[in-house]
């Protein structure tokens, strides 16, 4: 998938209210009606962003190393009300990176495996 | 010539058609100027078919050869009976979708095939394809199925241009919705959507008609239900009287039901006349409307917004010139709902801004609609602390902004097992079976591979609300694939035309008698057109609009309609490309 700020233009610091005029301006160009698959994934990068804690977690998931310990950082004052935040770290980390894994693959559909449900005859 | 697009509201009481032109949406007359066509359909003595006042007035009449209401009973298999046969509420429908398709002839000068019909938002899958059927049965190709609250919000949407939430509260015939809207940046985006699709003005019809019935055993002692001969057509009466009565207790607090001699007991005439006041109508209908607060707070909160939030309430649908339901609101939300959007029509206008915008037409809003249902299958899983068969997985949750693909990765329970069954289901229970099917199918030839082989699901919901799905083995890439309206539509293509020309058939019978006074008074206006810009065209354009001018007069004076409209259409295109 794209990555979701690149697919809004927007900067990864970018707040609620510029990405929400971002993807309205871009809903309009490319609406739901006219431009189906270009919606969805419009869509899918609004809601990939729609909060800070969203905005983290596809961060963590596109960042390269070097910056993932400084949104580490992030990630644990975000993650902090949660718990005493030096047990929190690791968890919420992790957390965060499966949240933007799951946000990442709502676009593309799966992977969204191991919750161990099956089905069958 | 641009491609036009008619918008039409087919309700449960009432049908609208409208168009788009000179930059606003407008509701096209009949020839007698009357812009809401009743929904209801009659066959005369002699086999006539009407559709709308006509068929309404004969209700009193011949009940047994009158349809009304028949969108309530759109995705069920009920036949319903006209003169001497069976007809399939798209059938019934369709009668319908061709007097308004009609109107829009006469009206425009030129037929128009396609359209965007609305639907309640409420509608489920089956109801929504059954829609899409009774239109292809009229000749009509529906280019999209749009939600009726929605489209109120894009007519209100062209007098606003700041940021608002608006919550519509749609109370039809038959049907209730209520979206929340928000309107920002030119885009109008549907927050959250509920509804009840059996819940409507007509079940306050209902509730009088019963307190009428109780009132003429008790003080006549006559059953009016109880079959005998005559009764169709009192109970006709008294079915009419309700709905004068409904109507006259909004302006007023108390209304008469007076129907002289009802029907015959013991030989004697039975003499309606019954006083109902405002208050104890009111005490019949407050449980629908409570239901309405209901899902008010559940569409509220799935917007995760509270009463005082909303910025705006938009009234739609006959049924809210109700004072309680009025009274009710301001309750609630501490403000007069907006009264400027004709609650009658600003459907059938929102499908014909919608048209347009789909024929490439400049308009003002985009739409951004949802699903007010979640879509999902079902899977073997927990279930209070049971092993259970038929644990619903939502895949597409309600709200979701459509179109949308979602899919979610199945694991086969034995080894070697080649074969999966899917359903898909419609609703928000837990317990799958809870849920309406939409539809079941078989993934065979899988690998033989061990327990734990994973199947992905897919499930795509496209503009329209109608849902595709397909499953794949991740291994092998094996796929299988239904269209749900597929999977579930009554209707092969072969019945689609047969039916298609036997409702067709019922149409062309008929001349349109009436509506030649209205249809001359656009043809001077045209000739007049056309004779004005004689002077300033060529040689050769010139001729041609003298040709067609004559062929009108004569055709005219020979009453040759078809004739008179060949040409007209035909000067029509010609003083619209010299134009151009």
């Amino acid at each position: 998938m794209r990555d979701p700020f690149t697919v809004l233009g927007v900067a990864d610091d970018a707040g609620d209210a510029e990405i929400r005029r971002r993807y309205l301006a871009l809903v309009r160009d490319f609406p739901p009606d006219r431009a189906p698959e270009r919606f969805q994934e419009l869509r899918a990068a609004y809601e990939a962003l729609s909060d800070e804690r969203k905005r983290l977690a596809t961060k963590l998931l596109h960042t390269n190393s070097a910056a993932l310990s400084r949104l580490s950082m992030d990630a644990l004052r975000a993650g902090s009300t949660d718990g005493p935040p030096a047990r929190a770290t690791r968890q919420t980390v992790a957390a965060l990176l499966a949240e933007g894994i799951a946000l990442a693959s709502r676009e593309q559909g799966p992977p969204r495996t191991g919750d161990g449900r099956q089905r069958g005859r | 010539m641009t491609d036009e697009i008619l918008g039409i509201d087919l309700g449960t009481t009432n049908s609208e058609v409208a168009i788009y032109r000179d930059g606003r949406p407008e509701v096209l007359a009949d020839e007698r100027g009357r812009i809401i066509l009743p929904s209801v359909v009659a066959l005369s003595e002699t086999g006539e078919l009407f559709v709308g006042e006509e068929a309404r007035n004969q209700y009193l009449l011949y009940p047994e050869r009158t349809v009304r209401s028949i969108k309530r009973r759109m995705g069920s298999d009920d036949k319903v009976r006209l003169g001497v046969r069976d007809y399939t509420p798209q059938e019934i429908s369709a009668m319908i979708l061709s007097r308004l398709k009609e109107i829009a002839r006469q009206r425009l000068g030129r037929p128009v095939q396609k359209a965007v019909i609305t639907v309640p938002a409420y509608f489920s899958d089956t109801q929504r394809q059954a829609t899409r059927e009774a239109g292809e049965i009229a000749g009509l190709e529906v280019v999209r199925i749009i939600n009726e609250p929605t489209a109120a919000a894009l007519v209100y949407e062209a007098s606003q241009h700041q940021g608002k939430r608006i919550l519509v509260y749609d109370l039809g015939g038959g049907t209730f919705d209520v979206s929340v809207v928000r309107i920002e940046g030119g885009v109008v985006e549907v927050i959250s959507s509920h509804g009840n699709n059996h819940l409507g003005g007509d079940d306050f019809d209902h509730k009088i008609v019963e307190h009428v019935l109780e009132h003429l055993k008790l003080k006549h002692g006559v059953d009016i239900a109880d079959q005998a001969p005559g009764r169709a057509t009192a109970m006709a009466r008294v079915v009419r009287g309700a709905e004068t009565a409904k109507k006259q207790l909004s302006d007023h607090p108390f209304a008469r039901i007076q129907e002289e001699y009802l029907t015959e007991q013991d030989g004697k005439p039975v003499n309606l006349d019954l006083e109902l006041s405002r208050d104890d109508y009111e005490e019949m209908i407050a449980p629908f409307i409570e239901e309405t607060l209901g899902a008010i707070h559940i569409a509220l909160e799935s917007a995760s917004l509270t009463a005082s939030q909303v910025d705006e309430i938009l009234l739609v649908g006959g049924a809210t010139r109700t004072p309680m339901i009025r009274r009710r609101l301001v309750e609630v939300f501490g403000k007069e709902p907006r009264g400027e959007v004709d609650p009658d029509l600003c459907v059938a206008l929102g499908a014909a801004i919608q048209g347009a915008a789909m024929a490439g037409t400049e308009v003002s809003a985009v739409l951004v609609d949802v699903t007010p249902y979640t879509f999902g299958t079902s899977a073997l899983g927990e279930r209070n602390g049971d092993i259970y068969p038929y644990c619903y997985v939502p895949i597409i949750p309600r709200n979701t902004p459509i179109p949308v693909r979602r899919s979610e990765v199945f694991f086969t329970v034995s080894d070697a097992q080649t074969e999966v069954d899917v359903r898909i289901f419609q609703g928000e229970n837990e317990d799958a079976l809870e849920n309406i099917q939409l539809g079941e199918f078989r993934v065979t030839g899988l690998s033989k591979a061990r327990a734990g082989n994973p199947v992905i699901l897919d499930l795509a919901l496209d503009r329209d609300g109608i849902l595709q799905v397909s499953a794949r083995e991740k291994a092998t890439g094996l796929e299988r694939r239904i269209t749900i309206d597929k999977a579930m539509s009554r209707y092969d293509q072969g019945q689609l035309d047969e039916a298609r020309e036997r409702i067709g058939a019922l149409f062309d019978e008929q001349v349109p008698a009436a509506g030649v006074e209205a249809l001359d008074a656009e043809l001077d206006a045209l000739l007049a057109k056309a004779g004005a810009r004689l002077d300033e065209v060529g040689e050769e354009d010139r001729s041609e609009i003298i040709d067609l001018i004559e062929m009108i007069r004569d055709a005219r004076t020979g009453d040759d309609r078809a004739a008179v409209e060949d040409a007209r259409s035909q000067l029509q295109d010609l003083l619209f490309y010299l134009e151009t």
